[in-house]
């Protein structure tokens, strides 16, 4: 962490092209918080690249009183949620219909056609939650995407987002739990039943 | 699993589904106190449906820890391009010193004509002479300023501006602006901060020519 720190006070001696080492750091995690959030790579690039600018323009406010990926995560996610709420606003060219809980959510068009059951190969798996994880509301998507794809802590998390760990720990729960439904409709994720009634004291939580 | 035995003898309350749900989760992150663990164990001992949700849970835990994709491989020269071009190229300062230097004698020489375009013009008095003289200064000072020349940054902001290289201890603490020609201004906390700093170090010194300052900043150019 010290030479990171180094790093940054070189940068912000002057010191330009250190910031590429700094980004060399966090590339790939600012990369793929993106990605999950917007769910497409080309928009996952501008976003990244997005932040990164910013966060080298206002790298002086940065007071070395967090950790600096939490400081970097948070200006990402804000980029990303902006993208996000503008889009929504834009509607453009995807088909959007109102999700029963009122939220728009894009018509998945599959690639493929749909396999039979249990003959789910890993790649077919890994499409089917990413195009999950992208109907999830915003704030589900990023709390989740933070814990399991950046292996944040719930500590971390609230860093990040401005919230109490507990908020965070019921926030991902949450979001499991409406990811589960998202996938059981979409059928074939699950290797068995695992529709279960204990889901329905849960209702009024969404 | 001792300490786990024990909390289960005492009997802790028994978890509904909708709370052991939570514990699933705060489990699979591992964030569960020991006391949740054991709570989480008993209820899942006598609940089935549940312990099919801790499935369920896991398989989506696993598929979404797997979704990790390289970053594009321009993704930093992206970057890198755009901050480039916010600050000036190294080697750039020599010339800009020189260049410092002949605005500054410039200012000095043609800033006794030009002052009086900067108040308002008066309908009648020597248009014609103003009209000659106005525009070759405001052309010099124009440049001067997207170049960051620090006369005309002391002229503009009424300010003492001293020129450093580093980043000195004392401008850390204060607040500083990026400028169109990407240095660094960092504001002073005191008039005179400006002229210690100048005698501290031997910095160049600059001061407005028109009353006297009432701010001070420091300029940070570039490292080499």
């Amino acid at each position: 962490m010290t030479d990171e720190k180094k790093l940054i006070e070189r940068v912000l001696a002057g010191d330009t092209e250190a910031f590429s080492d700094l980004m060399a750091i966090h590339e790939k995690q600012v990369y793929n918080l993106c990605l999950r959030m917007t769910g497409h790579p080309e928009d996952a690039q501008d976003l990244a690249q997005e932040a990164f600018i910013k966060a080298w323009r206002g790298l002086r406010f940065y007071k070395f009183e967090s950790s600096f990926s939490t400081w970097l995560y948070r200006l990402a996610s804000n980029v990303c949620i902006d993208f996000l709420r503008q889009q929504k606003r834009r509607a453009a060219d995807s088909l959007t219909v109102t999700g029963e809980d009122g939220g728009d959510t894009e018509l998945e068009i599959p690639d493929s056609a749909p396999m039979p059951e249990q003959q789910v190969t890993a790649r077919e798996e890994q499409a089917q939650i990413a195009a999950a994880l992208r109907q999830l509301d915003e704030e589900f998507r990023l709390v989740l995407t933070l814990r399991v794809v950046e292996d944040l802590s719930y500590e971390e998390i609230g860093a990040v987002m401005d919230l109490k760990p507990g908020t965070v720990k019921s926030r991902i729960a949450r979001a499991r739990t409406k990811l589960k439904k998202i996938l059981l409709q979409n059928g074939n994720f699950f290797g068995e039943d695992s529709s279960n009634s204990s889901e329905r004291g849960l209702h009024r939580e969404m | 699993m001792e300490k786990i035995r024990l909390i289960l003898q005492k009997g802790g309350c028994t978890v509904k589904c909708e709370d052991a749900l939570l514990l699933i989760s705060g489990h699979i992150d591992q964030e569960n106190t020991p006391e949740e663990e054991a709570q989480l164990l008993q209820h899942l001992q006598q609940c089935p449906d549940c312990r099919k949700v801790l499935q369920a849970f896991e398989e989506m835990h696993s598929g979404l820890a797997a979704l990790n994709e390289e970053p594009p491989a321009d993704l930093r020269q992206n970057v890198m391009n755009v901050i480039r071009s916010e600050v000036p190229a190294p080697g750039k300062q020599s010339r800009r010193w020189m260049g410092l230097a002949v605005a500054a004698a410039l200012a000095l020489v043609i800033g006794a004509a030009a002052m009086p375009k900067w108040e308002p013009a008066p309908a009648e008095a020597e248009p014609a002479a103003m009209s000659r003289t106005a525009p070759a200064a405001e052309e010099v000072l124009s440049d001067a300023v997207t170049e960051a020349e620090p006369q005309a940054l002391a002229e503009s902001r009424q300010a003492a501006v001293v020129v450093t290289c580093e980043l000195l201890p004392e401008m850390e603490v204060c607040p500083c602006e990026t400028l169109e020609s990407g240095e660094l201004l960092y504001c002073l906390e005191s008039a005179s901060a400006a002229g210690t700093l100048s005698e501290q170090y031997g910095l160049p010194l600059y001061l407005p020519s028109e009353a006297a300052a009432d701010a001070s900043y420091a300029l940070l150019l570039p490292a080499q």
